[in-house]
């Protein structure tokens, strides 16, 4: 089945527009460590530090990043905010309006419309009787672009109006993650001074709740895609997944030997992968806390001394493709790997690409297109349109799997309560890629 | 191009469509090639004359009901329309009230 790869991943003609924009004299060679596309997958942040010494974060608009004809393609800087110190993380933000998500309660008990079942619902019924006219900033409505800088602030721009929204300042040192959510406005943000932060932005950016049980710095947080798992990751192995309605800890993931340093959601919140500075990205099930797979990046593995200290492939930023098709990974060693999730036998990796000092991987939300960020300061994009797995539509029982594991919610463990065959009920478990 | 007159009386030819049959008594007529998709009832129409379906070209499914063999008829479409295509392919509805059903006739489908 696996002959298919139509084209590989290109350079896209608008990346030689994007390059005009971002080469011209003005801007110094930074570490370019994130960048970020926006959740309507128009736009896109860039961090960059200009020959004053001044840092900026710039962002492109195109309304077609996968246009053929670089003179239709209308890529343009529409923005370029300044900060007062160094960005050492991006995250777009946009309040959406719900999709029915009622049916989560039909899913499973009828009966048991009263709980609420995601952090969405809960919210929704406390802010039943707040209204917009009470808040000092209006969240709800516009695009918003959040950056943590090295000061321990966090600005909010209105990409639209162009203007400085919110400063939020509590960290007491560099904010090095930060991540909204995809509908509520919700900010999670994690610093070097050993904390993460809640930030509720549309109750005014009141920073709700702290959690400080580690003596380290946290180097990454990400929000589920249906808001229920809250994922840190940080030094000495750390991955922990968090309930966000009672803010326990569900699963402490043990595997990695070494600082763990990225991690992504599969598009149901039910796969967890994580990239390590031990070689390894690693794909927990949040279903049943364990190891589905390894995708390695030094072949032979290296010992556990090597692969606990210096080894030259540090593997520093993982994307889940859409539909869970694939995995992007971004190595040390100057490249960026696909591999792909849907077979069951060795952790295959269908393509590489060579990517000097490559730092960031980003994906739109629509899938097409994606951008690597480099220690040179550049930011090439990619499209992704036709690797393998794309070319034919999923199986049935793929997108079955997709909508069940999402209307689970935080009921995620009654899977297995579900009256489905055991044979099924492993298959949502993504029990069917784990490698034998 | 002239056309014939005998062209427009003559009938589809026998095998063309094939006819799915839910619990609840539906009859849903579509292409053989689509529903060919199915492993299932691909081995149900072309086994070497065991099924009885082999020569009626119909199909009875006794544990699928009408709702959810609709929605795996238009999955073959789906199917068959975006297979081997260079365009976006999009996501495919499913009703969150028929998800159980679907990935239980899914399965036994094999598709």
């Amino acid at each position: 089945m696996f002959n298919q790869i139509i084209d590989q991943p290109e350079l896209l003609p608008t990346n030689q527009l994007l390059q005009k924009h971002l080469n011209s004299s003005v801007y110094l060679t930074n570490n370019v460590w994130k960048v970020a596309f926006s959740p309507c997958s128009k736009y896109l942040a860039i961090p960059k530090q200009d020959i004053y010494g001044e840092n900026c974060v710039l962002v492109v608009k195109c309304s077609n990043w996968n246009a053929k004809d670089i003179h239709t393609a209308d890529l343009s800087v529409c923005q370029r905010f300044t900060c007062t110190s160094g960005i050492w993380s991006l995250a777009f933000g946009q309040r959406k309006t719900e999709e029915s998500h009622s049916h989560q309660s039909t899913l499973l008990d009828p009966n048991n419309l009263l709980l609420p079942k995601t952090r969405r619902e809960l919210l929704n019924r406390r802010r039943s009787s707040l209204s917009v006219v009470n808040r000092r900033h209006d969240f709800t409505k516009d695009l918003f672009l959040a950056a943590g800088l090295a000061d321990g602030k966090i600005n909010i721009w209105n990409i639209d109006t162009g203007e400085l929204t919110l400063i939020l300042k509590d960290h007491q040192s560099t904010v090095c993650g930060l991540d909204f959510t995809s509908c509520t406005m919700q900010l999670a943000t994690c610093s070097h001074d050993t904390t993460i932060k809640l930030w509720d932005l549309l109750d005014d950016g009141n920073m709700y709740k702290t959690l400080n049980e580690w003596t380290h710095v946290i180097n990454a947080v990400k929000w589920s895609p249906d808001e229920t798992l809250l994922c840190a990751v940080g030094p000495y192995e750390l991955v922990i997944l968090y309930d966000t309605v009672t803010w326990e800890e569900l699963h402490k993931f043990e595997g990695h030997l070494h600082s763990v340093v990225d991690c992504a959601f599969s598009s149901d919140s039910a796969l967890l992968a994580t990239a390590s500075y031990d070689t390894q990205v690693i794909l927990w099930s949040t279903i049943t806390g364990e190891i589905l797979k390894t995708f390695a990046h030094k072949i032979p593995m290296p010992l556990k001394i090597y692969a606990g200290g210096d080894n030259g492939a540090f593997v520093r930023s993982v994307v889940i493709t859409k539909y869970n098709h694939n995995i992007i990974t971004a190595c040390d060693d100057n490249k960026i790997r696909w591999f792909s999730l849907a077979l069951n036998d060795k952790s295959r990796m269908i393509y590489e690409r060579t990517e000097t000092n490559v730092l960031c991987v980003a994906m739109t939300v629509d899938g097409h297109t994606m951008a690597v960020s480099n220690r040179n300061g550049e930011v090439h994009l990619l499209s992704t349109l036709s690797t393998a797995g794309t070319c034919h539509p999923p199986p049935l029982k793929y997108f079955c799997r997709l909508l069940i594991n999402t209307s689970l919610g935080t009921k995620r463990k009654e899977a297995f309560s579900l009256s489905l065959s055991q044979h099924l009920i492993k298959y949502l478990a993504y029990q069917d890629i784990k490698t034998k | 191009m002239t056309t014939n007159v005998n062209d427009l009386h003559c009938e589809t030819p026998k095998n063309m469509y094939v006819k799915l049959i839910s619990s609840d008594g539906h009859e849903f007529f579509i292409k053989r090639d689509l529903a060919l998709t199915s492993q299932t009832i691909r081995a149900m129409l072309s086994g070497p004359g065991q099924y009885a379906e082999n020569e009626t070209n119909a199909i009875r499914f006794r544990s699928i009901s009408s709702e959810v063999l609709a929605r795996i008829c238009s999955y073959f479409a789906y199917k068959a329309r975006y297979s081997n295509s260079t365009i976006e392919i999009p996501e495919f509805p499913i009703a969150p009230e028929h998800a159980l059903e679907i990935l239980m006739a899914a399965n036994f489908l094999d598709c």
